[in-house]
């Protein structure tokens, strides 16, 4: 097949994906049923091209298949927007990873039942494999920012996909936060594009570390933070209620951070030649470890998971930074799975029983199925021995021990993480509940700990390369995917084959998880003992509070702005001097004309006044005057006569 | 075959509003009320028609012209056209028109007068846009004038006269300044003309003037008078304060128009005489254009932030418009110069859909706040009510914002791209701008249409057949115009190069 008919048959069946979403919105609750299978074919449909495209990598020796084409301008020039479609083994992972996880909410949308809109949790599904398959399977940023687009749409449906009040309240906020993210991000992209730099993933045209890059690049990036939902927009999850739903998990927070990741991804090689990189994945050392510690000190089962989310991607862009593209990808896949796992295992448990297990005396047991889940969960989620989070942390750590800066913020990182990963677990470990374990909830968190375990480790789809020493189960299937996906990355990818660095890392999940256990009954009475410090790192250190007072401000400032320049300016400095000049102009030329008239009216009226008496004195007939004039003629006569 | 299609965009809805008077004068009051509906809006259909197919069959890189004199001895000519620059305005017309007719096509007073005055105006806007001679340009642009002000101060809200008589005011202080523009121009130059095309070249460059004993130049003078001109009939920055009576007191289907169509004709006529007529002046204050642009852009944002009522913030949106277009005419870069022209087009229809959209909230509930004066939401929870409404503006409210896949995009990324070399502090400027305009839309959009259900907004239903026509072609054109953009900007992008190379 040639590399348009991929794109073309990827593309349709991904626009057949976000159109089902679209008609799951319409068909409302009503059709909810319908919308079920009208989504649930449609990403059959993209599961299967995605394996016709898998077919045509191996066909053409793993290499990856790209199609591009000009979006907004037809002339292929260099910072022209083009979009295309890029096939690469990493692509394609991601993708039949999202339709698996999309699988899973539409198996499991009625867990649990109260309050969940089927319709909206369907639509959710179907907007995320589109943005992030849409963000994973595009050859430049443009589509995967129409990608990030529908991410956000599908939190937006997760988010309002509920009866609850609270849900309409949480939606609006998330729309805020993400949709600031994209257009910052999209801002940082145009700034790149019109600076120059080629955007293509494929470009081997090296960005210059120029202010006027480096300013677009932070920008970027500062946007694609902001998909992550991590301090210090980490309130948003620690206010927002149910986060015990899986449409939640996947749309409102996986999806984001997945399509946000992907830019991150393709574009490593260029971030770093800008030298942006490295501090702004300080920036995620900070914000992962403080939405950790804010995670460390909820009481809340679905409030820790909320703080542990963001943190992740976090975490995952950290060891991008000092680590490579592989292992963070790793982990970010481990960590999903492990996230995903939690959930559908805390869903097992009858509502509002996980989080009150520590205060209940009981003597029932939960059951063994449930309980060796969580163990599994947990493992993975914390890098468990065996999981391809196990390979990625391993993996930072040989990394980061050649600096020991970057060494000891990422052990604190990972400690954290494995003891609020065991936090959760205990709390649901804890659950002093009988109850029935659901088959589906059962066979699909086993269906993620399969995957975690057998495809990204062994190499193997079906996990057979544990039994099997043949060629595809040599090496780490992910290692083989990045080979063909970052080769420049990969090849680099020699870190320190030191044995010590393996024992620091088994100590850290020990330790870690010793920790928890040592905590987890006294969690409580600790944040009782430090009750400010607790009630203000729980809250996220506020920053919601500081959010809202900047919010208040620019609310108040707009007013004011507004007032003081179209009301105060228009009316004060035009519209008022202008009146007052005219009527000032008007009032002193009226003043003037009055003068003019009344003194050349004076004047006229004298001039006027002696040529109308002379008429006057003929017409009136004064006979004195006719005398005077007779005897002054008669004088003048006289004399003339008596001088001759 | 193309200059009789343009011709009869310009006299079709004139022709239909005439009928509409004489019909309705000789009929009784409801037949005259449907049939002066279904005259003004074929002639308004009839008309668009003529103008989309005008641009449909343009070629690029080329443009149709006619002239026929019309006051021979004084130069004035009937010369009108249609290129790559004046299309998107003419999609416009052609696009909102009907749209303004048919959603007041229920008023129960006056309909006859407001739909007759939407024909004139839409005459009077064909003609500005199509017009390639300087009179006629002023002429059209002159009359239209009327139109908008009789539309406000009849009917408009409780203040409407004040409003009216404030934008009738500014605007013919505009026309002054632009007609002083108009005799500078035919004084200066041998032989004399008004032709946009006799004019190009810097004819009137080097032309100078006594004034007050001291020496002037025609030209600069003259452009400062047209930007002057401008600024008293546009919403510009700091001279917009009329503008601020007008989006409240208008009804919302005039503030489609005027924020649809009437702003980007605005825009397209400074684009077009600018480059044209006055390209060094262009250059030498290309840098204030691009900051009264941003300016311009910052404070709307900031102002909408502060609003508690739909109709101000399309106001402020319009200004945002404006400060946009602004930063991609000033950046005089290829890419920034024809995003600015496209972003005309996908502002006008995203703030035509908000319009409509806010007038159509505003049928159901009486007004347009949706915060009280102490801030409490007085509209709150349609999407539970109208769930198709909240879907439409979601589209409306991602394009405006630019988002990707939605025409917003399109012009933002253009204008951003093109201008960010050359004036990054503008483009940073323009983006903190949008961050600002995203928070107070959805501090809207929460607001209105997922907040908690309120008395008010109990009262809502979802669109009629008659609202969804309004709406959903809007919305089919932003996403068509956001997917696929190419057709429409290679139709600009030549004749903007041809006025970027009389920059040079």
């Amino acid at each position: 097949m040639s590399d348009r008919g991929i794109a073309m048959m990827l593309i349709c069946s991904l626009i057949s994906v976000c159109l089902s979403g679209i008609a799951a919105l319409f068909l409302n609750r009503a059709g909810a049923h319908i919308s079920r299978w009208v989504v649930s074919t449609t990403l059959f449909g993209f599961l299967v091209s995605l394996i016709i495209g898998w077919i045509n990598i191996l066909d053409s020796g793993l290499q990856s298949r790209n199609w591009t084409v000009g979006w907004v301008v037809s002339k292929p020039e260099f910072s022209t927007i083009r979009v295309g479609i890029s096939l690469d083994p990493i692509g394609v992972g991601s993708c039949c990873l999202w339709v698996l996880l999309a699988a899973l909410v539409l198996i499991n949308v009625d867990h649990p039942t109260e309050g969940v809109r089927a319709d909206r949790a369907y639509a959710a599904s179907a907007f995320s494999v589109s943005g992030v398959g849409l963000s994973w399977i595009s050859a430049t940023p443009w589509l995967s920012f129409v990608g990030l687009t529908f991410a956000l749409f599908a939190g937006c449906c997760a988010f309002s996909g509920t009866e609850e009040e609270n849900g309409w309240r949480v939606a609006p906020k998330y729309l805020l936060e993400r949709s600031s993210g994209l257009i910052l991000a999209l801002a940082g992209m145009f700034m790149l594009s019109s600076a120059g730099v080629n955007v293509s993933w494929f470009s081997a045209e090296a960005w210059p570390p120029e202010k006027i890059i480096q300013i677009g690049a932070a920008v970027f990036s500062t946007g694609l933070f902001l998909q992550f939902g991590a301090t210090p927009i980490l309130g948003f999850a620690l206010t927002q209620e149910g986060l015990n739903q899986l449409p939640r998990l996947l749309g409102g927070y996986l999806a984001g951070g997945w399509a946000a990741l992907a830019l991150f991804f393709r574009l490593s090689n260029h971030l770093a030649e800008t030298e942006i990189l490295i501090p702004f994945a300080w920036i995620c050392v900070i914000s992962a470890i403080l939405s950790l510690v804010v995670g460390l000190f909820q009481i809340d089962f679905k409030r820790i998971l909320g703080a542990y989310v963001p943190a992740l991607f976090c975490t995952s862009i950290a060891a991008f930074a000092f680590g490579s593209p592989l292992i963070a990808y790793g982990l970010l896949v481990g960590w999903t799975l492990g996230v995903v796992t939690l959930l559908l295992t805390a869903l097992m448990v009858p509502r509002s029983t996980v989080n009150d297990s520590m205060k209940k005396k009981s003597v029932e047991q939960s059951p063994a199925s449930f309980l060796i889940l969580v163990v599994l969960a947990v493992c993975l989620a914390s890098g468990g021995m065996g999981w391809v989070s196990h390979w990625a942390l391993n993996s930072w750590l040989r990394f980061a021990a050649s600096d020991t800066t970057v060494c000891v913020f990422s052990v604190l990182m990972q400690f954290l993480a494995v003891v609020v990963v065991w936090r959760m677990g205990w709390l649901l470990l804890n659950t002093k509940r009988a109850f029935k374990v659901s088959g589906r909830l059962a066979s699909s968190a086993f269906a993620c700990l399969l995957v975690s375990l057998s495809v990204f480790w062994t190499g193997e789809p079906l996990g057979l390369g544990l039994f099997s020493t043949e060629i595809w189960s040599q090496r780490p299937l992910l290692e083989r995917m990045f080979l063909v996906a970052v080769p420049a990355k990969a090849a680099t990818l020699e870190f320190r084959d030191e044995s010590g660095v393996f024992w620091a890392y088994l100590a850290i999940v020990v330790l870690g998880g010793l920790t928890a256990f040592w905590m987890r009954h006294n969690w409580i009475r600790f944040f009782k003992s430090v009750p400010k410090a607790a009630a203000f790192i729980s809250s996220g250190y506020r920053t919601d509070r500081f959010w809202g007072f900047a919010a208040a401000h620019f609310i108040r400032w707009g007013a004011v702005t507004d007032q003081l320049i179209s009301e105060g300016f228009w009316t004060r400095v035009l519209v008022i001097p202008s009146r007052m000049t005219f009527a000032t102009l008007s009032k002193n030329l009226l003043k003037a004309d009055e003068w003019i008239l009344s003194r050349t009216g004076f004047v006229l009226e004298r001039a006027l006044y002696g040529a109308v008496r002379l008429p006057q004195w003929i017409q009136s007939g004064d006979v004195q005057a006719y005398l005077l004039f007779a005897i002054g003629s008669t004088v003048v006569l006289l004399i003339k006569l008596l001088m001759n | 075959m193309l200059q009789e299609i343009v011709t009869a965009m310009i006299l079709l809805p004139c022709l239909a509003a005439i009928l509409q008077a004489v019909l309705s004068a000789s009929q009784q009051s409801g037949e005259a009320n449907t049939s002066g509906k279904w005259i003004a809006l074929g002639g308004s259909i009839l008309s668009g028609l003529c103008g989309i197919l005008s641009v449909f069959f343009l070629e690029p890189g080329t443009a149709s012209h006619y002239r026929t004199p019309w006051l021979g001895s004084f130069a004035i000519a009937y010369e009108v056209g249609v290129d790559g620059l004046n299309g998107m305005p003419i999609l416009l017309i052609s696009i909102i028109f009907p749209l303004a007719i048919i959603f007041e096509w229920e008023r129960q007073k006056g309909v006859r007068g407001i739909q007759g005055l939407f024909l004139f105006l839409q005459a009077a806007l064909a003609g500005t846009a199509c017009s390639q001679d300087l009179f006629l340009i002023f002429f059209f642009w002159a009359i239209s004038l009327l139109p908008l002000y009789f539309l406000v101060a009849i009917w408009g809200g409780d203040e409407r006269e004040a409003a009216a008589g404030r934008f009738l005011a500014t605007s013919a202080i505009g026309n002054g300044l632009f007609f002083l523009v108009l005799v500078l121009i035919y004084c200066s130059v041998d032989p004399q003309t008004f032709s946009i095309r006799e004019l190009i070249g810097g004819r009137i460059e080097a032309k100078t003037m006594v004034l007050f004993g001291a020496e002037i130049n025609v030209a600069r003078l003259a452009f400062a008078l047209f930007c002057a001109g401008l600024c008293c009939r546009i919403p510009i920055w700091p001279l917009h304060g009329w503008f601020s009576g007008l989006a409240v007191q208008a009804p919302p289907s005039v503030m489609v128009v005027f924020c649809g169509v009437f702003v980007p004709v605005a825009l397209s006529i400074f684009t077009r005489i600018g480059f044209s007529l006055f390209p060094k002046e262009l250059t030498a204050f290309g840098d204030v254009i691009i900051w009264v642009g941003s300016i311009n852009l910052l404070f709307s944002a900031l102002g909408a932030v502060g609003q508690r009522g739909l109709q101000r913030l399309l106001g402020f949106l319009c200004m945002a418009l404006i400060g946009v277009t602004l930063v991609g005419i000033g950046s005089l870069d290829i890419t920034s110069v024809v995003g600015s022209v496209y972003h005309g087009l996908s502002g006008g229809l995203g703030l035509a859909g908000f319009g409509i959209l806010i007038g159509i909230l505003r049928d159901r509930v009486g007004h347009s706040d949706f915060l009280n004066s102490s801030g409490e939401p007085v509209l709150g929870g349609v999407v539970s009510r109208a769930p198709l409404m909240a879907l439409i503006a979601g589209v409306v409210v991602a394009s405006i914002l630019g988002f990707p896949g939605v025409s917003g995009f399109v012009g933002n990324a253009l204008v951003m791209m093109g201008g960010y070399l050359s004036y990054p502090n503008a483009i940073i400027c323009m983006s903190v701008s949008l961050l600002l305009l995203t928070y107070a839309i959805f501090t809207l959009y929460r607001h209105v249409f997922l907040g908690k259900l309120t008395v008010e907004s109990a009262k809502v239903q979802d669109l009629s057949v008659r609202e969804r026509g309004l709406l959903i072609p809007i919305v089919v054109l932003l996403i068509s115009f956001g997917v696929y953009p190419r057709p429409l900007l290679d139709l600009s992008k030549p004749a903007v190069l041809n006025l970027l190379t009389l920059l040079k």
